[in-house]
């Protein structure tokens, strides 16, 4: 179960994560705050590596999100007390954390993650990939389903996390700060 | 959201835009390479199982009484438990005896540890139970754990001298030695314990896990900063 001796594979892999991995763990956490959704990304490096010489060039970025999905699908599957992902839950996980900010703000971040972390996997895994910036061909590739259908997979996600989240009354203020995915 | 999204939920783009600010800032980027993280995923491929299921493994098998299981998990696990003894002060003989004791405590406790797969994260809580012990019972007094002696710079653990074979090594150790003793801890745990085991580190440390890997960037930038100050590696 090695990759080939090539340097090339190594050199290839290497530039690989450095370039993407910051991505795939933001992906990991919005997909399921409450899991261990560092240790699914890391996992999912190993299984990439262990198969790398196979793994389409262009198709690398959508296997790795393939891969860490399914991993967190399996962590889900194993947990002792499957419960509701409530905001709580969701709070508890410590991703953001608590800081000089007001308690409103706080709130209404944990509740939107947590109506994500609600969603059903296909769509929520389809909201989670365009939220970090993967391309439509990329996330048919992640859900095995034709390009035309990733727009109603977002569009269907957006109106169920909107119903939870969307109609409280909201400062007007622009976002703070860019997307910084790159 | 992007702009080609049917725009049936406009209010909703505020919150994902402030949740991907914060999430951006929670998991930052980090420009520099990571080779070591290249280093560990090629490392892990090559074995079986990942780390924790090896562990698990090998915990199994020594409570149905395999000694070459045991041994293995020692052989493997001891640079962890004997780091978190150091980077709790101790002196070098010290830190042996506490590393003996967590190994006997293991033994004694062989039937009794909830989560085989999280053995990492009970080596190192039961090292810093101990080497806190250890450093009380030496010192009369107990071992400065607030938050304000985290943050203070820290010189009592080092690598014996003659482990220091160049001046690059040398370097590379002062400046290490004047980042607070936070620091120096999430450092040597993240790397010994590696990227699966944040929760245990982020328990072992009272930490949020979130922060752990935010922090860890921030004082390796600090790390860098103070080389660059004094010549660079």
């Amino acid at each position: 179960m090695t990759p080939g001796d090539s340097d090339d594979h190594a050199a290839s892999f290497s530039d690989f994560y450095h370039r993407e991995r910051t991505r795939l763990f933001r992906f990991a956490a919005v997909m399921s705050p409450h899991l261990d959704h560092e240790s699914a990304v890391q996992e999912a490096f190993v299984s990439a590596w262990r198969n790398w010489p196979a793994i389409n060039p262009r198709a690398r970025r959508a296997w790795l999100a393939k891969t860490t999905r399914n991993l967190l699908v399996d962590q889900s599957r194993r947990l002792e007390r499957p419960g509701e992902v409530t905001d709580e839950v969701i709070a508890r996980s410590h991703l953001l954390v608590q800081r000089h900010r007001e308690a409103e703000t706080w709130h209404e971040l944990n509740s939107t993650l947590a109506a994500i972390a609600r969603l059903p996997d296909q769509l929520r895994t389809a909201l989670v990939l365009r939220f970090w910036d993967f391309s439509d061909d990329e996330i048919a590739d992640v859900l095995g389903c034709r390009r035309d259908s990733v727009r109603r997979y977002v569009s269907e996600a957006r109106a169920r996390v909107s119903a939870e989240v969307g109609n409280v009354e909201r400062r007007a203020r622009a976002p703070r700060r860019g997307k910084g995915t790159e | 959201m992007t702009q080609d999204t049917p725009d049936r939920h406009p209010d909703l783009d505020p919150h994902l835009s402030d949740l991907r600010a914060e999430l951006s800032e929670a998991i930052p980027d980090d420009p520099a390479e990571d080779d070591l993280g290249v280093a560990a995923i090629m490392a892990q491929a090559t074995t079986s199982r990942s780390a924790p299921e090896r562990h698990a493994a090998l915990l199994t098998a020594a409570r149905d009484g395999d000694r070459a299981a045991l041994d293995a998990l020692i052989t493997e696990l001891t640079p962890l438990v004997w780091h978190v003894a150091r980077g709790n002060g101790l002196d070098q003989p010290t830190a042996e005896d506490v590393v003996q004791t967590v190994w006997l405590s293991l033994l004694r406790h062989l039937d009794r540890i909830a989560q085989p797969r999280a053995l990492a994260g009970w080596l190192i809580v039961t090292t810093r139970r101990e080497a806190q012990r250890a450093w009380r019972e030496l010192n009369g007094r107990p071992a400065l754990s607030s938050d304000s002696a985290m943050d203070v710079a820290d010189t009592r653990w080092l690598p014996e001298t003659e482990a220091l074979r160049d001046d690059r090594d040398r370097r590379l150790w002062r400046a290490f030695s004047t980042l607070p003793r936070r620091c120096q801890e999430i450092l040597r745990l993240t790397v010994l314990a590696g990227r699966a085991e944040y929760r245990a580190v982020a328990e072992a440390l009272s930490m949020p896990r979130g922060s752990i890997g935010p922090t860890r960037g921030r004082c390796l930038a600090t790390l860098r900063t103070v080389l660059d100050r004094e010549g660079g590696v």
